[in-house]
């Protein structure tokens, strides 16, 4: 998850070098991208609780570790949406 | 709104209540003759119901009312006991009841993990 | 399921056993006892274990009581001993059918069952705990 923050970082630095439009595009994507990858640990999670549930596996740890990093994933993603409201917040104020 | 675990995982923590008044029963007369153990059948009903479900969705003319699977307590033929006795083995139950317990334990921090996931996205709204 | 109906059924248990090893410990005190107030030497006593329904529900859970205590049939043993003042014509006393060894090993029984008790109630008590934590934290 922290590796996709950093990629973030470097895909919008080349991009500078694109035309504008072209950034905006890309960045959207790339968020998304991200946004997956959380959503795939989320899901991994969930099914990693539903199966301890109903009793197919049974490795306790195995299914506290999915949950905690389904948990440690959620928060990231949370913040960086937070900071990204932040910014436009803070863009959008200074064009007035 | 709320996505499946929360039933999957309520579920589970009946099933496991249901299996710890079950050890109790058997615990409490573990000297009482006659006495038969209970148990409790719950996963092996469910795998069934999962089984009858994929192979109706090849018969779609045939719409079998879908039942939520509920857990049974059985007991136990003891025709191989004596009657003076009960077919209660104490050590088992006791095993068998702190495995169980620790199996709640885990899916009630479970349970906690899934509200959370909410929490944390409705925190910051 | 209720909860405190599990508990109920393991107090249950743990008052039969005690009433067992109270049983038992009247057993061992009196197995030398050659007159009780009946005037005979003293009867071992058995308590009678049966399943006893308990729950509101249509459903009820079994737990245990003591419904009678019952006395030995078993004879007397007879112990040859001229000089004991409750000594028949022929010399020999009539002994409490008590066997000390058999009433230990019973009472090391009602302990383990009472502990196994303990144990099922502990148990419910720590799920209901960890219940009363989900979504806290």
């Amino acid at each position: 998850m922290i590796e996709k923050i950093s990629n973030v970082n470097q895909n919008v630095s080349s991009l500078g070098q694109g035309s504008q439009k072209k950034s905006e595009v890309d960045f959207a994507s790339i968020l998304k991208d991200a946004l997956d990858k959380v959503n795939q640990v989320q899901k991994s999670a969930e099914q990693a609780s539903a199966d301890f549930a109903l009793g197919k596996i049974s490795n306790i740890h195995e299914v506290i570790i999915e949950a905690e990093k389904a948990t440690i994933a959620l928060r990231l993603t949370n913040e960086v949406r937070n900071r990204i409201v932040q910014a436009y917040q803070e863009i959008m104020r200074m064009q007035l | 709104m709320f996505n499946a675990n929360f039933q999957i995982i309520k579920t589970a923590m009946d099933v496991a209540m249901l299996r710890q008044n079950v050890h109790a029963q058997n615990v409490a007369n573990a000297e009482t003759p006659g006495y038969k153990r209970k148990y409790v059948v719950f996963e092996e009903l469910l795998q069934e119901s999962l089984k009858l479900q994929l192979s109706n969705t090849n018969k779609s003319h045939i719409q079998r009312v879908q039942q939520p699977v509920q857990p049974q307590v059985k007991q136990e033929e003891a025709f191989f006991y004596k009657n003076d006795e009960s077919g209660v083995d104490i050590d088992f139950e006791i095993s068998q009841m702190t495995a169980n317990g620790l199996r709640y334990e885990v899916l009630s921090r479970l349970m906690s993990k899934n509200i959370e996931f909410y929490n944390i996205v409705l925190r910051s709204v | 399921m209720n909860e405190f109906l599990t508990l109920n059924v393991s107090a249950s248990g743990m008052t039969a056993q005690r009433l067992r090893i109270d049983v038992i410990s009247s057993n061992i005190a009196n197995s030398e006892s050659t007159r009780t107030e009946q005037g005979t030497p003293y009867r071992r006593r058995v308590p009678i274990f049966s399943e006893y329904l308990m729950g509101m529900g249509r459903v009820k859970s079994s737990g245990v009581k003591v419904t009678r205590i019952e006395e030995d049939p078993s004879p007397f043993r007879l112990v040859y001993d001229p000089t004991h003042p409750d000594a028949n014509e022929d010399g020999y006393v009539s002994m409490p059918n008590v066997n000390v060894l058999r009433e230990m090993v019973d009472l090391i029984s009602a302990q383990r069952s009472y502990d196994a008790n303990v144990a099922a109630f502990n148990v419910t008590k720590a799920m209901i705990s960890s219940a009363l934590q989900i979504g806290r934290g």
